[in-house]
């Protein structure tokens, strides 16, 4: 009981501290590599991992829903709206990036700030999220930190890390929303919206395992001089693989993304029949960025499939709703054209 | 020097030239052979991947580099020369942030200034211009070169602030294709560019070729280059629009390289030791083209292991050279 007490005086101050376990609560979260939420004195226990240091954690304990949000990554605002919390949202990013209506509406009707213009978590304005009498700022630490921590801490503001994009599996990625159900006091919701999208991406995953003949897919494009593509071990890879996929660089070794030469691209594209991922919506807007492409050998023969026809409904939800991008692939694999699409339309 | 020793450096530096496009040409990932070469300039065919490798990757990326490093080389020269200042150049004075300004403006914000599919060209070189006469206007009321650098450097972060601006009310996708050309890369240009490019290069060296002797004579200064019956005014013209042209060709087609224009011309001087512009010129083309050949050679071979993006490249040789060349004139 002192021990958890005092866990609990060191929650509240929401320091990284040395990780402290109680084994005998149950944790909420079985694929989140980063991400653990245990039951706790009528509220959550929180517990963050940093992905970089395994002797950095984030503790929080949270005994009251809040309704005073700042979400500062599109993914936050897809997990919040799946819980049907957009009301809860007072501060986002930029409204350039936001697919949700509501939140749309809300940040029109200045009922939502935009924190920050300039396309990065270090810059958001501190006025305007005072001005919105946030209570929790939850950030993705896109650079490797969230220099306004300390500050906003001392401003009675608790910053929350969210990593879910650093998670290596799509269900790891999707569980994230169960800390914004702990966060909104919608933890049965979050719950059972989580049980949905497991059982949907068991099953697509189950449907897919019978395409029996997979076909040779690159995905990326060019950015400066290189190809920029997931390497092997990457979440996109696993998804690929776990679709059947035969994804050319799936055995690359590597989380991150691989960089090649348009000449590599060039050798090992040869028999590829998908293209997945070029960053734009048509053939010619991919020519008008890079006028080479057209010299790809899977340019003109290979089925091109990306999301930028609705670029903020992907990274909003995709996160959330890997299921979906399972059903996507699914039609893709099986150049099924009247299947429902989520993210994904041929690029023409 | 003498002129003797002079003209052995540049036979060399001539000799060196078609073993660094070799070894650039080779550079690549895959193994091509000398037929594939030989069919892909006199007898193409586009079905042929390893031809179209060479024809539309290797070989237009190879000229790009000579021409980018000769032609940034010589616009640096020419600052140089132009403000007495050893540590100008198109970068460090602002004309690359003037072009860049334009190509972000056209880019981002849809007022295109020209529609042809050379557009973006005409559009870098008026931003390069316009950047280079206000340079031009600045030096004429500083009397210390350290000042003239600080108000390039100024303008560059000035115009790095509007691009901000810009790009933060700009649409995803123009976004995305500024921050794909602001990357810089040798490879965007196509082999049918290449007539083009290589005609307005040649025209610009020609031209700096014309402007020896009034550059020779600058040297000792203006009022006595106006003695010596050198028409100041013209001849800034000329020297700026032959810059802005350099400057504006290669940003527009490869993005910013940082560095090459400043610490080239800087180099060829150390070794060449000569005021001689005649020399200089041949220098500049030739150590300036000789080394992004190099320069992107290196980042072909570590392909795989390590990508190094072009201008990081360079900035990365090019700082610390200009740490150097600010400590030598303090002493």
């Amino acid at each position: 009981m002192i021990f958890l007490v005092l866990l609990l005086c060191a929650c509240q101050t929401g320091k990284r501290t040395e990780k402290s376990t109680q084994k005998s609560i149950a944790n909420y979260c079985r694929y989140s590599k980063y991400l653990s939420i245990k039951d706790s004195l009528g509220g959550y226990v929180v517990l963050i991992q940093h992905p970089d240091s395994k002797h950095r954690y984030y503790h929080l304990f949270i005994a009251q829903p809040t309704k005073r949000l700042s979400v500062l990554s599109s993914t936050h605002i897809g997990m919040l709206s799946a819980l049907h919390q957009e009301n809860a949202i007072v501060g986002i990013s930029d409204l350039r990036f936001v697919f949700s209506p509501l939140v749309r509406n809300r940040t029109l009707a200045k009922q939502i700030v935009q924190l920050d213009q300039a396309q990065s978590e270090q810059t958001i304005s501190v006025d305007k999220l005072l001005e919105s009498k946030t209570e929790y700022v939850v950030y993705s630490a896109f650079s490797g930190s969230f220099s306004n921590e300390e500050r906003l801490r001392k401003l009675g503001i608790q910053c929350i890390p969210d990593y879910d994009w650093r998670e290596e599996s799509a269900l790891g990625k999707a569980e994230w929303v169960l800390l914004f159900g702990a966060l909104t006091g919608k933890m049965q919701e979050a719950k059972h919206l989580f049980s949905t999208i497991e059982k949907a991406f068991q099953k697509e995953k189950i449907k897919l395992s019978s395409v029996h003949q997979p076909e040779r897919m690159i995905s990326g494009n060019v950015t400066g001089d290189f190809w920029y593509a997931p390497a092997g071990d990457s979440y996109m890879s696993q998804l690929y693989r776990e679709s059947g996929f035969h994804y050319i660089y799936q055995h690359v070794k590597g989380t991150g993304s691989l960089a090649y030469s348009m000449e590599k691209i060039m050798k090992d594209g040869q028999q590829v029949q998908i293209w997945m991922n070029p960053g734009f919506p048509t053939r010619s807007a991919i020519l008008g960025a890079n006028p080479k492409a057209k010299y790809l050998p899977f340019f003109s023969n290979a089925r091109i499939y990306c999301y930028t026809h609705n670029s903020n409904k992907y990274w909003e939800l995709s996160a959330l709703r890997p299921d979906w991008l399972l059903a996507d692939f699914h039609a893709i694999l099986t150049n099924n054209e009247g299947k429902k699409r989520y993210f994904y339309q041929e690029v023409r | 020097m003498k002129d003797r020793s002079l003209r052995l450096i540049v036979i060399c530096l001539l000799g060196l030239l078609p073993i660094a496009m070799y070894v650039h040409l080779m550079s690549g990932q895959i193994e091509l052979s000398y037929s594939s070469y030989w069919k892909a300039i006199f007898d193409f065919n586009n079905k042929d991947t390893y031809q179209v490798l060479i024809r539309e990757f290797r070989i237009p990326r190879m000229m790009m580099a000579l021409v980018a490093g000769a032609g940034l080389s010589l616009a640096g020269m020419l600052m140089q020369t132009l403000f007495k200042n050893p540590l100008a150049g198109p970068y460090v004075l602002g004309i690359n942030s003037g072009a860049s300004l334009l190509i972000a403006v056209s880019m981002m914000t849809g007022i295109q200034l020209f529609q042809s599919n050379f557009g973006l060209i005409g559009t870098a070189l008026i931003g390069a211009m316009g950047a280079g006469f206000l340079m031009m206007f600045v030096a004429q009321r500083l009397k210390s070169q350290i000042s003239l650098l600080l108000v390039g450097l100024m303008f560059g972060s000035f115009t790095a602030a509007l691009v901000s601006m810009i790009e933060s009310k700009a649409g995803a996708e123009s976004l995305k294709s500024f921050t794909m050309w602001s990357m810089g890369s040798l490879q965007q240009v196509t082999f049918e560019q290449l007539p083009i490019i290589l005609t307005l290069f040649i025209l610009s060296i020609a031209s700096v070729f014309l402007l020896v002797k009034p550059l020779n004579v600058l040297v000792l200064g203006e009022k006595s280059a106006s003695m010596l019956g050198i028409h100041i005014q013209r001849t800034r013209f000329l020297i700026l629009g032959i810059t802005a042209l350099l400057a504006g060709l290669i940003t527009a087609f490869c993005g910013p390289i940082a560095f090459v224009g400043m610490a080239i011309p800087n180099l060829t001087r150390m070794l060449f030791r000569t005021s001689n512009h005649a020399a200089l010129i041949w220098g500049n083309v030739l150590i300036g083209g000789l080394f992004l050949l190099g320069i992107d050679s290196i980042i072909q071979l570590l392909e795989g292991q390590l990508s190094i993006p072009l201008n990081a490249f360079t900035s990365l040789i090019g700082a610390p050279f200009v740490v150097f060349l600010l400590m030598r004139k303090i002493k």
